[in-house]
């Protein structure tokens, strides 16, 4: 039999010697100038921003805290700085469809500069328009018009009075209209002294007044246009004399913008449209504000309000800024990402125009970069449809939610698309890359870079120094107190842990910066102006003991036996299995009774957890392994004529993970062989069909609970915990547990098969088979096949007897 | 009924009524002026004999304004559109004397307006009438009453334009005579604040007739200003068009009261009342 060797004390955690530093504190560290651990993901970065193809956007994908948000930053700011300056962006009216504003692409810091130009445009057009009407020369070319329509009126009425007169009739007002009738001394004549007029003269007046009606009907009929020929050439006279007060002031402009063809035809437009609706600037309120029942109304009707039509909506000023822009959106919402229309509330209707328009994430980032957090971006709705359509369509258009969605149907615009140049960068865990690369086919097209962070970086005495500097960068740049050798010893310690295996580094920084953080706080407390050691271990137990309330009270049910854990002695079929949980933040170990009983059957493992759908399925593999095992070991030429049934007792949760399988394992063969086990041991470890030993996660946590247990009701020197060998790399124990392991008072085996496995946890050699193939005496395996084979014969012989009994009761 | 020779005094007021526009604001304002001087009202609406009879004949037409649709008149029509005129003025009259607190009373005549009007205002010391503003085409129909009015009524004339109220400051000419001394009077009657008093005289007699005015504004308490206008007519209009203020108030004795000038009072667009 051969003795599995118990791992010695240097075994079971890394220390890190503070001698190994050359520094007194961390004060005397340069900061770090390049990412740490990170040389991938760095290349893809760079790759990504560097190509300027379209469809390269880049998914910076690893797990948080490993400092993706700071890496990605920093490279964008770097690169953005030498990159041509990002233009303005600017919205202005459409005179011809008002509802489909116009954009206008200013270099940078122009948009305020028109904005600023149209708004004392707009001052100087309110008193130069005005003042050109009030001229003299305008009133005498108005009143010229004007007495001109009224002569033509009067012409028109007095040679039909005239012509009236002639045949003693009247023009008689009515009280909707105009008649004629004969008079005598001025008087309507009446009928009957019509009617005694001679026939000959009566005819003749009704011929006249026919003919008088006709005439006037001519004339009213003429009325109209006559009105609207004086109109058009009163408006003509506005126009020029508008011309002449406008044309002066926009020469200023045009000279100004000779450079820029957009802005000269918006000018074009502008004049265009000022001269067409000079009486906004000549009839004015200024200074008061309309109102309808304590409403305010101003800004829909009146002329101030349609002055609103020169405004220069500046949706991005990049005045002041250099290089491209890098912008971060933490809320990307459809909104925020492709801006929004605003509305006003104007009497109950919803009112808008080019003015309310409000830019998004994508509007700031043209030109640059926009970074984003995949998750909640994924979280709004809409929002990464939209944004692959702008990337695809490579223009920017602003989508209301309402309008998409035709929740309301009020007055709205369609502003103009903008050109799209920008590059996104997708921040988020792996997990969603490869969900949005399975899943949508559009996403590879668009994110064609894949930015890989890792979370730990190799050990070496080489990357130690590199660490000790990053600590010393979060330090300083949070404003941290210094540590000393030994606190960054004790640090890196921490990071090997939390990269869960000895040789290797976490790279969370954000963990890192956390403890740092805390450890300052700590030191600070204890009036040191150096962060040490001891500073940084309480800083650490301070985070465990507010996070292991849990932990204490499954330990303390476990102590006062409500939970069921044997830590000594020895029982046929159960074994203590050790199981982690896991809390985010905090994960801990605790053992858990596993027990199996057998009896005659068609060959199956009965796993309980999976019956009752408490076992996931994980789990539930790790238990078919084991009939695999069974019969590939002990019943390879007969029928494995067992009924075996497995339980995590005292578990009422969901049971997952195959690091319990091995354990399983033991218990099923004590349980066939009918040897009992060890309680003063626990187990972990996965198996193969083969009974080899797998690793598994969690290793650390594991033996701590166990030792935990062990501990509170007095360590014997008999107990420990089976890990398989393969985990003997991730080792990083707490300093009691290495210190109990030390003092001969706990062990940690490296088990690599099955068979060791049960000689240590039986005391009974496992056996090989010999020449014969058969295993020798008094041998674990030997027994277990031994029992296999009196349960098969057990069965043959009960089919038999129920064939025959079933023939002969005929 | 009259008061005495050189004493202006209001204590019967004719409006006349159609129920039309113009003929409400000459209401208002001669309710107006009629609480001023604690004056009855009286409303007359004149069955028009004209139109009475241009129905009757058979062959006349109306021809609508401004729809120039040519339709035929019928007599019965007439009489309806009349009685029902009547009976909205008589109502309008009611309404606004039961606001001002008036003393009133009301009678439809049949026959020629003017004749009807001054026929019945010799019962009364003031006639009120409205006139159209500029909207109506052309000048024929507009004024027409008016400048009968103006040429034949032996009382004072109150014209009032459709859109204008009797409000201050008042405008008088003042040029020392009787007439222009009657107008001041009644022009410090009815203002309650507020007077521009045009004063006319060479430019040696102004301070001696500014004096004279501001004697007179002083006594009844008004706040009065003052300005010079030359003796021509045309130029007076020319002030009268510029100047701000409401009515004119006009001795009716004075030039621009004279046959040849006052037609030109109806296009100042603002009331006059000319006193007699």
């Amino acid at each position: 039999m051969a003795t599995v060797q118990r791992l010695p004390p240097g075994a079971l955690c890394l220390h890190i010697d503070a001698r190994e530093f050359d520094f007194e504190t961390t004060a005397q560290l340069e900061d770090l100038s390049q990412v740490i651990g990170q040389a991938r993901a760095m290349d893809a970065i760079r790759f990504g921003i560097g190509i300027r193809h379209l469809g390269y956007n880049l998914f910076v994908l690893g797990p948080p805290g490993t400092g993706r948000h700071t890496i990605v930053h920093q490279v964008l700011e770097q690169r953005a700085k030498q990159e041509p300056d990002a233009p303005d962006w600017c919205y202005v009216s459409n005179f011809e469809q008002a509802h489909k504003p116009r954009v206008l692409r200013l270099p940078a810091g122009m948009g305020v500069t028109l904005r600023d130009d149209m708004q004392q445009l707009m001052d100087d057009l309110r008193s130069a328009i005005p003042a050109a009407f009030e001229s003299d020369e305008y009133r005498a070319r108005r009143e010229e018009i004007e007495e001109e329509l009224k002569e033509r009126h009067e012409k028109a009425f007095e040679e039909l009075r005239q012509r009236a007169e002639k045949s003693s009739v009247a023009l008689i007002r009515t009280p909707t209209g105009m008649s004629f009738a004969p008079t005598r001394k001025g008087e309507v004549m009446s009928s009957d002294d019509f009617h005694k007029l001679p026939k000959q003269e009566q005819q003749r007046t009704e011929a006249a007044v026919s003919s008088l009606q006709e005439g006037l009907e001519v004339i009213i009929h003429q009325l109209p246009q006559w009105k609207r020929e004086s109109l058009r050439r009163a408006r003509e006279l506005d126009r020029d004399v508008t011309k002449a007060a406008v044309t002066h002031l926009m020469d200023e402009l045009r000279k100004k913008y000779a450079a820029h063809s957009q802005v000269l035809a918006y000018l074009e437009a502008v004049e265009q449209s000022v001269i067409d609706n000079a009486d906004d600037f000549r009839h004015q309120e200024e200074g008061q504000e309309m109102t309808f029942l304590g409403i305010p109304v101003s800004r829909a009707a009146g002329s101030a309000a349609t002055l609103r039509r020169y405004k220069v909506n500046v949706l991005v000023d990049r005045g002041g800024a250099q290089g491209a822009p890098v912008v971060y959106e933490n809320n990307p919402s459809l909104q925020n990402l492709v801006g929004r229309i605003e509305h006003l509330a104007q009497m109950g209707a919803l009112l808008t125009d080019f003015t309310l328009i409000k830019p998004g994430a994508l509007h700031r980032a043209n030109g640059g970069y926009l970074i984003l957090d995949a998750h909640k971006l994924l979280l709004q709705p809409y929002a990464w449809e939209a944004l692959k359509r702008a990337l695809k369509s490579h223009q920017l258009r602003v989508e209301s939610l309402e309008q998409l969605l035709s929740i309301i149907s009020t007055v709205s615009l369609e502003p103009e698309p903008i050109a799209l140049d920008v590059k996104v960068v997708l921040i988020g865990e792996r997990m969603l890359y490869y969900l949005l690369y399975q899943y949508d086919p559009e996403f590879i097209e668009l994110f064609k870079v894949a930015a890989d962070f890792h979370d730990d970086m190799d050990r070496s005495p080489e990357n130690h120094r590199l660490y000790a500097r990053l600590i010393a960068t979060l330090a300083h740049k949070e404003g941290l107190l210094a540590l000393d050798r030994a606190a960054v010893a004790r640090v890196i310690e921490y990071s090997v842990r939390l990269a869960d295996a000895a040789d290797k580094l976490s790279i969370r920084t954000r963990d890192i910066a956390d403890i740092l953080r805390e450890s300052d706080h700590w030191a600070r407390d204890s009036g040191r102006d150096i962060v040490t050691g001891p500073d940084v271990q309480q800083a650490i137990d301070a985070k465990i003991y507010r996070s292991d309330r849990l932990r204490e009270r499954l330990q303390e049910e476990i102590r006062r036996g409500t939970l069921l854990i044997e830590t000594q002695g020895a029982v046929t079929g159960q074994v203590n299995g050790l199981s982690v949980v896991d809390l985010g933040e905090f994960a801990f170990g605790h053992p858990s009774r596993i027990s199996a009983r057998v009896r005659l059957g068609k060959g199956e493992v009965i796993d309980i957890q999976r019956e009752i759908d408490l076992g996931g399925p994980i789990h539930s593999k790790g238990v078919l392994t084991l009939g695999g095992f069974l019969g590939g070991r002990y019943a390879i030429d007969r029928p494995l004529a067992l009924s075996a049934s497995l339980v995590f007792e005292q578990t009422y949760g969901q049971v997952e993970g195959d690091s319990a399988s091995s354990a399983e394992l033991y218990a099923l063969l004590s349980a066939l062989a009918e040897v009992p086990i060890k309680q003063s041991l626990a187990v972990t470890g996965s198996v193969d069909q083969y009974g080899r030993i797998q690793a598994i996660g969690g290793v650390n946590e594991k033996i701590e609970g166990f030792f935990d247990v062990c501990r509170q009701r007095e360590l014997t020197g008999e107990q420990g915990v089976m890990i398989p060998a393969a985990n003997v790399k991730h080792l990083m124990l707490r300093r009691d547990v290495i210190e109990a392991c030390a003092a001969g008072k706990f062990h940690v085996y490296p088990v690599t098969t099955i068979d060791e496995g049960i000689e240590l946890l039986t005391g009974m050699p496992a056996g090989e088979r010999d020449a014969n193939g058969l295993f020798p005496d008094a041998t674990v395996n030997q027994r277990v096949e031994v029992r296999l084979m009196v349960m098969a014969e057990q069965a043959r012989s009960y089919s038999a007897a129920f064939e025959s009994g079933g023939g002969g009761q005929a | 009924m009259i008061a005495r020779a050189g004493e202006v005094a209001f204590r019967r007021i004719l409006v006349a009524l159609d129920a039309s526009t113009p003929s409400l604001a000459a209401l208002e304002a001669a309710a107006t002026v009629a609480a001023k001087w604690e004056a009855e009202l009286l409303g007359l609406f004149v069955e028009d004999i004209n139109l009475l009879q241009l129905a009757a004949l058979p062959f006349t037409r109306e021809v609508g304004f401004p729809s120039a649709i040519r339709r035929p008149i019928e007599p019965q029509d007439i009489e309806r559109r009349l009685r029902a005129q009547a009976r909205l003025s008589k109502q309008a009259l009611a309404r606004v004397a039961e606001r001002f607190n008036l003393r009133w009373s009301f009678r439809t005549e049949r026959g020629q307006i003017v004749t009807q009007l001054l026929e019945v205002a010799r019962e009364a010391d003031l006639i009120v009438l409205g006139v159209r503003g500029h909207r109506v085409a052309g000048r024929m129909p507009r004024g027409a009453i008016g400048q009968a009015l103006m040429s034949a009524a032996t009382r004072s004339l109150l014209l009032m334009p459709e859109d204008m109220r009797i409000e201050p400051p008042l405008l008088v000419i003042y040029d020392g005579t009787p007439s222009s001394r009657q107008a001041l009077a009644v022009a410090l009657r009815q203002a309650q604040d507020g007077l521009i008093v045009l004063l006319v005289a060479a430019p040696a007699e102004q301070p001696a007739l500014a004096r004279e005015a501001a004697t007179l504004v002083q006594d009844r308490g008004v706040t009065a200003s003052y300005r010079a206008v030359g003796a021509d007519p045309a130029e007076q209009l020319r002030v009268l068009r510029d100047v701000p203020g409401g009515t004119l108030i006009l001795g009716g004795d004075q030039p621009l009261a004279r046959d040849e000038l006052r037609k030109h009072l109806l296009d100042l667009n603002r009331a006059v009342l000319l006193i007699r």
